[in-house]
């Protein structure tokens, strides 16, 4: 191969010749900064990003964050996204690839708080909230459960939980490791069907990164650092909720009112759609080929064509070389 | 003003009065009270939660606001100063501020934030929320040099330069003022809008998480420390320009009044068919212009071709095979009913209002006041309320869509009733007339063109207030194709909807402009024909100064005020 000579797409470090490491860079958060990024906040604030000579933007994200776009425009190396959205930025033209999975499980879930529904025939006449951002995958989670769109309502809300606490609406959308644990913590008792029960299975919370980023050497290097650092993080992260909640309330999140309490014990419920069997044998962000293939099934369910080309396992292979913990 | 005169309690009751009113209905029902908290359950919030939590949350969205509002205005100034060397450019720019004016923010705001930094992208907000209000109201400014002085300049010997620098620009200053002030509580909207995009901090990030906790206290803290950011700038911003220019409302009254009446720049004398050429003309040239816009812009900022669509895309996407036109014709026909019903709804709903605050003044004394604040409450928290009362129907859409319209022109219409010269309310009342007949055969007539021009200014916002709510409530037409857009990465059929919805806000508030020009010029024929008769009996809009030209002025741009919620 020629000499690389880069264009510092993504990352603002000097990167003009061979062997010029990058050394800053921006990864794009799906979310405003909560519990959700625990991992980076603990591998920024234990220096393991400075350890890899890294100095890492964490760019804030929100309700219409649109974050693949973000990486495909060259303003970040990294951003947080899902399959369904990369799949469809990717079928517009976009050239992603997915390089690991914050979550091995999705974390949607119907909540319930008078009626109980605990399973898809529960649905049956009932008034569900769905935002419009998630039609796509519920649509999906249908076909998937085998549930007759017609036999319940549809009602569009957004994430505020109101329409499910005034009544409006029997079921709601939400997650598992944010909502419910919000309506838990106000003393309620909200019946949860995780729709990953019923055939929805999908990694979420992935890392998307632009091809010709995992081609070019030194972004590839990057992004290996970026990861192997955060991936710390995020081991230290999963032993310690407390720690998490401690860095998104005092540092990362200061000022906006997050609620310590609701932050540790959303922390510690996300454990369960980032700790498996499989991660404990492979290391955490793990892609097995069984999980793609179940992603690809469900994305098919959903109308997105995909392929196994949209995901990229070397770079995790490069960041564990071997071993499942660092 | 005069009622708070002579009762100064008035707008004490009405707050006494709205809050028990509230703390009952929000007490009396459960669900009513999860979204609408009563007043005891936001202080007790607002003290748990202490004066420096919202401070500090204040002060990011108070700086990102001050900047946007110090480079909108600066872009406005910039605007007008070339239509006061180039005058032949001031028809294009208002076109211009009308386009930037009715950008969909569901849409731009999620551009913005890849194309900038969170913290560039809410000042960007709030900077394109700023732009057209300030100029709008300093070209209204433009147009009240007295030929006069244009004159004296002339017989002096002055070139066109003079003209400039000695008459023209200095004629602005008082409506620069105006324009500062009125741009402020924009510019916090604007950035609050950001912030709810995304950001690190400010009161938009505030109240996302105190929605996503499902804390409605919170929520209405925010809102209400976000009213009192917009006030704070409106009043310092008040009190400066009256410092600073002592002599600005008496000119303010006169230039509002020019700004109210639609002028015909092209003349009356001249024969249709040119005129008609004329405004063809014009139009072909903001269209190219606006086009130059585009993409300049795509090319200053260096935008991927993967979000960022040129017109020449778009033109392709629309006219090829791809586009699915049943569609996008469905959402535009929702779109469209929504916000003309919510106009139009809004504004009668003002007009009767307004009617009666003028049959029984205590009433308007009262409840002015509490409509005045309420006007700064941000639309974002102010939909699931709408929603939970209204439904996600029909109705709901068409309460938010009224209720955006419904403020500025209650303003409009009130000042207007005031207005009425009292010889001509004297002369009905002495030949015992009543309170009912004054109304309307005299206040009516008169704030017939005031209705039509705050719904002029209220057009867009009756279109962003519609998006917003098929947005957030309804999951209807552009409002919600457009999200779903997005997130589906469809960037041209993106562009193409912002393209459609952006031509039908501005078709609107052209068509409005045209129905209130068509009235005055059927107003001053009616009262040339019956000059000569019964001069008294017909209400001379034109002559009649405003009372309080900088409530009028509010009047008109609170529109902003409320304009970029999403």
């Amino acid at each position: 191969m020629a000499a690389p000579v880069l264009a510092s797409c993504g990352a603002d470090g000097a990167s003009t010749g061979t062997g010029t490491a990058i050394g800053s860079m921006a990864y794009q958060l799906g979310w405003i900064k909560n519990f959700q990024y625990g991992g980076e906040y603990i591998a920024d604030d234990s220096g393991f990003y400075a350890a890899e000579k890294l100095t890492v933007d964490l760019v804030a994200g929100g309700p219409t964050a649109a974050t693949d776009a973000a990486v495909q425009s060259g303003k970040v190396l990294l951003a947080q996204s899902g399959p369904d959205l990369t799949a469809n930025a990717v079928a517009q033209g976009a050239d992603l690839k997915i390089i690991g999975a914050n979550y091995q499980r999705s974390p949607y879930a119907i909540i319930s708080l008078g009626a109980p529904i605990s399973s898809p025939a529960d649905l049956a006449g009932k008034r569900i909230g769905v935002q419009s951002v998630n039609e796509v995958a519920w649509a999906a989670f249908l076909q998937l459960a085998r549930i007759d769109p017609s036999s319940f309502t549809k009602v569009p809300v957004q994430f505020d939980m109101t329409p499910l606490t005034s009544g409006e609406v029997d079921g709601f959308w939400g997650f598992t490791n944010d909502n419910v644990v919000t309506l838990k913590l106000r003393g309620l008792n909200p019946t949860v069907m995780p729709l990953a029960d019923y055939g929805y299975k999908i990694m979420t919370a992935t890392y998307t990164a632009r091809t010709q980023s995992l081609q070019r050497p030194d972004e590839r290097d990057a992004i290996i650092r970026f990861l192997r650092a955060s991936i710390k993080g995020w081991q230290a992260a999963v032993a310690d909720p407390a720690r998490v909640a401690e860095l998104t309330v005092d540092k990362y999140g200061q000022g906006n009112g997050l609620d310590r309490a609701v932050q540790e014990a959303s922390s510690a419920a996300t454990n369960e759609l980032m700790v498996t069997a499989e991660t404990q044998a492979n290391g955490l962000m793990t892609m097995s080929d069984q999980l793609i293939t179940d992603t690809l099934a469900t994305l098919s369910a959903s109308g997105i064509h995909a392929d196994r080309a949209l995901f990229d396992q070397s770079v995790l292979a490069d960041v564990f070389a071997g071993k499942p913990t660092l | 003003m005069r009622t708070s005169a002579t009762r100064p309690a008035g707008p004490l009751i009405g707050v006494v009065v709205l809050l028990l009113g509230w703390q009952l209905l929000a007490a009396g029902r459960a669900s009513v009270g999860q979204v609408v908290p009563g007043p005891a359950a936001i202080v007790g919030q607002f003290v748990t939660d202490g004066l420096g939590q919202y401070l500090g949350s204040a002060y990011h969205t108070g700086r990102a606001a001050l900047l946007g509002w110090l480079w909108g205005n600066i872009a406005a100034i910039a605007a007008v100063v070339l239509a006061v060397v180039v005058p032949r450019l001031e028809a294009l720019l208002l076109r211009l501020g009308v386009v930037s004016y009715c950008l969909p923010i569901v849409a731009i705001g999620p551009l913005f934030s890849i194309l900038f930094s969170a913290d560039t992208s809410r000042q960007v907000l709030a900077a394109l929320a700023v732009f057209f209000m300030t100029l709008v109201i300093v070209t209204a400014g433009l147009r009240t040099v007295d030929p006069g002085w244009l004159d004296v300049v002339a017989v002096h010997g002055g070139t066109a330069r003079t003209n400039v620098v000695k008459v023209r620009l200095p004629a602005i200053l008082p409506s620069l003022a105006l324009g500062l002030q009125a741009s402020a509580p924009a510019a916090v909207l604007g950035a609050i809008v950001g912030e709810y995009i995304g950001a690190d901090d400010g009161l938009g990030v505030m109240m996302i998480n105190a929605q996503q906790a499902t804390n409605a206290p919170r929520t209405w803290c925010v809102a209400l420390v976000a009213t009192v950011l917009a006030g704070v700038g409106y009043a310092v911003l008040g009190l400066l320009g009256r410092v600073l220019l002592p002599w600005r409302t008496e000119i303010a009254a006169t230039e509002l009044r020019a700004s109210t009446a639609p002028h015909g720049r092209n003349g009356s004398d001249r024969p249709w068919a040119r005129q008609m050429a004329s405004s063809v003309a014009s139009v072909i040239g903001s269209v190219v212009a606006i086009l130059l816009v585009w993409e300049a812009f795509l090319a200053v900022f260096d935008v991927s071709p993967f979000i960022g669509k040129r017109p020449l895309d778009v033109l392709a996407y629309l006219t090829g095979p791809k586009v699915d036109w049943a569609a996008l014709g469905a959402d535009a026909a929702i779109t469209v009913r929504d916000s003309l019903l919510g106009l139009t709804g809004g504004a009668l709903v003002a007009f009767t209002v307004a009617a009666m605050f003028s049959l029984v003044p205590w009433l308007g004394s009262v409840l002015m006041p509490v409509a005045l604040a309420m006007r700064a409450v941000p639309l974002v928290a102010l939909t699931p309320v709408v929603v939970l009362a209204f439904g996600r129907g029909f109705a709901g859409v068409l309460v938010i869509a009224a209720i955006v319209s419904f403020f500025p022109t209650l303003v409009g219409v009130v000042d207007a009733f005031r207005r009425t010269p009292a010889e001509i309310v004297d002369v009905v009342r002495a030949t015992g007339g009543s309170r009912w007949q004054v109304l309307r055969r005299v206040q009516v007539v008169t704030a017939i063109p005031v209705l039509f021009t705050s719904m002029r200014a209220a057009a867009p916002l009756a279109v962003a207030g519609a998006l917003l709510a098929e947005w957030l409530a309804t999951g209807q037409g552009f409002g919600s194709s457009m999200s779903l857009s997005l997130s589906t990465s469809n960037y041209l059929l993106l562009w193409s909807q912002v393209v459609l919805a952006t031509t039908m806000c501005a078709a609107l508030y052209f068509a409005v402009g045209l129905l209130e020009r068509g009235l005055l010029t059927l107003l001053a024929h009616e009262r040339r024909d019956s000059a000569t008769t019964a001069s008294t009996e017909a209400p001379q809009v034109e002559q009649v100064p405003p009372r309080d030209p900088v409530g009028a002025a509010v009047a008109r741009s609170a529109a902003k005020t409320s304009a970029p919620h999403s």
